[in-house]
């Protein structure tokens, strides 16, 4: 039978009231199991050491700090802080940095009995105990006598490790000892705790840094699908707008000319906005792109990308777009929809809009079995076409009302004398305006093309 | 966002919106919209008369759920919408995809007929 392990006061660790400042003579006098005061000099030292823990702001450091603050205020040749890994019900000690840290289960050898319990546990004589490890002292050539572990509990009386001190050189640890250390493991607790914390918050910060990064880099990428310059095509004027809600969006245009000599007019919203809906937004566009140089009929590209979308995007998930083909000669632009309306068609003659609705549904949300008819817009000097996502016309305003079609169309009568860049610009400043204070909610996205008088 | 289930004579299901069918809204009533729809498996018409706005997100609830109950053989057809959302499903072209009626009794013939 071994004798059994003399315990600290059965009562836990003296603790002082609270952090810094605090008068530790408080906590000690009023342990009920009577255990001795410390004396002033121990206070003194106790305050020195809790004054010096304040100092590292990295685990490492403060490990460091705290195993010399042990030794010192106990008079011990040694200590090790044991760290608790809750998840993998360890406790853990870097012994250097080149090698592993060791680990010992929770309930296992003096540390993990100390956690289990969370109690002091003094051992006298180590080797007579059978829960100590010899293995660690042959490894060492250290000889340990005797052993005091103290739990590392935190403000939140939550286990942080263990502080194992080994070898007092008067002897035993004692009662008196054992008090000290407890006082002495209160203060590493929350030292220790706060490092943690610190280094967390720094890792979260860091995260949080390269998501920000990586946003970044995605909405580059992506204004970089958009035209850097409005194709030059003499007779037209044109402009073209994205404004995300967020970093990226689910919106996108092009005006492009396309080898035929003909030019591509696209305005797409994919549901949503954010990240999802960007790649699904500049993957129909890069189709839609490949389709043109590959010289594709404007409805056979219309249904090819319909159904390839149908087949790979999510969930019900699907993209408005209105593509279509100027011919310059002819003035006349073609035009299919999947989902993507009003298609505002002013005309100068009669100083009024024509309203298209889509030709087809959104496309993506299943495959076409039947394709309707392109609309064919005959473009009369002076003349206008007005691609528009839907965030411009619902973005909301003061009351719940939205800016809607009749404030589109008021802007047009104002403007349609104008350059195509000036109408976009107020459109947008119209849309500000109207939303007040008010964050955008949705992508803002406009296409205007115009057939000069 | 509201939502109420009733069941019609021939196992034909009703469901009834009320309120903003917006991100929000579409969030809110969206797993129990497509148990109600897609996984009962049977023909439904959905009562939108309640409904004040939709945006693409609820479109595409009302998309992802025909697709997933035609997949199942079954339709399912959309009425009552004010002036408003009919507006958006006429942009959409939506009745390509999909029944948009006017009254329950059109809605049920075009799920069953």
């Amino acid at each position: 039978m071994t004798p059994a392990a003399v315990a600290g006061p059965d009562t836990g660790p003296a603790r002082p009231p609270d952090g810094p400042g605090a008068d530790l003579r408080h906590g000690v006098r009023d342990d009920a199991a009577g255990a001795p005061a410390l004396s002033a000099a121990q206070l003194t030292a106790l305050l020195d050491v809790t004054r010096h823990l304040a100092a590292p702001f990295e685990l490492h450091a403060m490990l460091q700090e705290v195993a010399a603050a042990a030794c010192g205020v106990l008079d011990a040749e040694r200590a090790s802080v044991w760290l608790l890994d809750a998840a993998a019900g360890e406790l853990w000690l870097e012994v250097s940095s080149d090698l592993p840290p060791l680990r010992v289960p929770l309930g296992q050898g003096l540390v993990g009995a100390c956690a289990a319990t969370r109690a002091p546990l003094n051992v006298p004589d180590c080797y007579a105990d059978p829960r100590f490890n010899p293995a660690m002292d042959r490894a060492s050539g250290f000889t340990t006598r005797c052993s005091l572990s103290l739990p590392l509990l935190d403000h939140a009386d939550a286990l942080v490790g263990v502080l194992q001190v080994l070898n007092r050189r008067q002897g035993p640890f004692g009662s008196a000892q054992v008090a000290l250390g407890a006082a002495l493991a209160a203060q590493c607790a929350v030292a220790l705790s706060r490092v943690r914390l610190a280094e967390a918050s720094l890792a979260a910060r860091l995260a949080t840094e390269r998501l920000r990064q990586e946003l970044a880099l995605a909405s580059q990428v992506q204004q970089a699908t958009l035209p850097a310059v409005m194709p030059e095509l003499p007779g037209w004027d044109m402009h073209g707008a994205f404004i995300p809600a967020e970093q990226t969006g689910g919106d996108t245009y092009d005006l492009a000319l396309t080898p035929q000599g003909q030019l591509l007019v696209v305005l797409a919203d994919a549901t949503g906005h954010g990240i999802a809906p960007a790649l699904s937004v500049t993957q129909m566009h890069a189709m839609l792109r490949m389709a043109m140089r590959l010289g594709a009929p404007l409805e056979q590209a219309f249904t090819q990308i319909n159904d390839q979308l149908a087949q790979t995007l999510p969930d019900g998930r699907f993209v408005t777009a209105a593509i279509g083909l100027l011919d310059p000669a002819t003035a006349r632009l073609r035009l299919l929809s999947g989902g993507q309306g009003p298609i505002l068609h002013w005309h100068a003659a009669r100083a009024d809009c024509s309203v298209h609705r889509a030709t087809s549904f959104p496309m993506g949300a299943a495959p076409i079995s039947h394709l309707r008819p392109a609309l064919e817009l005959d473009f009369a000097p002076g003349d206008w076409l007005v691609l528009l996502s839907d965030g411009i016309f619902e973005q909301a305003g003061p009351g719940d009302e939205l800016f809607g079609r009749e404030r589109v169309m008021a802007l047009l009568r104002q403007h349609h004398g104008g350059r195509a860049a000036a109408l976009g610009q107020a459109l947008l400043q119209a849309v500000r305006n109207f939303a007040g204070g008010a964050a955008q909610d949705d992508d803002i996205t406009l296409v205007l093309l115009r057939r000069l008088p | 966002m509201d939502m109420q289930i009733e069941q019609r004579d021939g196992g034909i299901t009703v469901v009834r919106l009320k309120g903003r069918l917006d991100i929000a809204g579409a969030d809110a009533i969206g797993l129990r919209f497509t148990s109600a729809t897609a996984s009962a498996a049977q023909p439904a018409v959905v009562d939108l008369a309640g409904v004040e706005f939709i945006a693409s997100m609820g479109l595409r609830l009302l998309i992802s759920s025909a697709r997933a109950l035609g997949a199942k053989g079954r339709r399912m057809a959309l009425f009552g919408a004010q002036p408003l959302v009919q507006a958006v499903f006429d942009d959409a072209a939506l009745d390509q995809l999909m029944p948009v009626c006017t009254t329950e009794a059109q809605a049920v013939a075009a799920v069953t007929g």
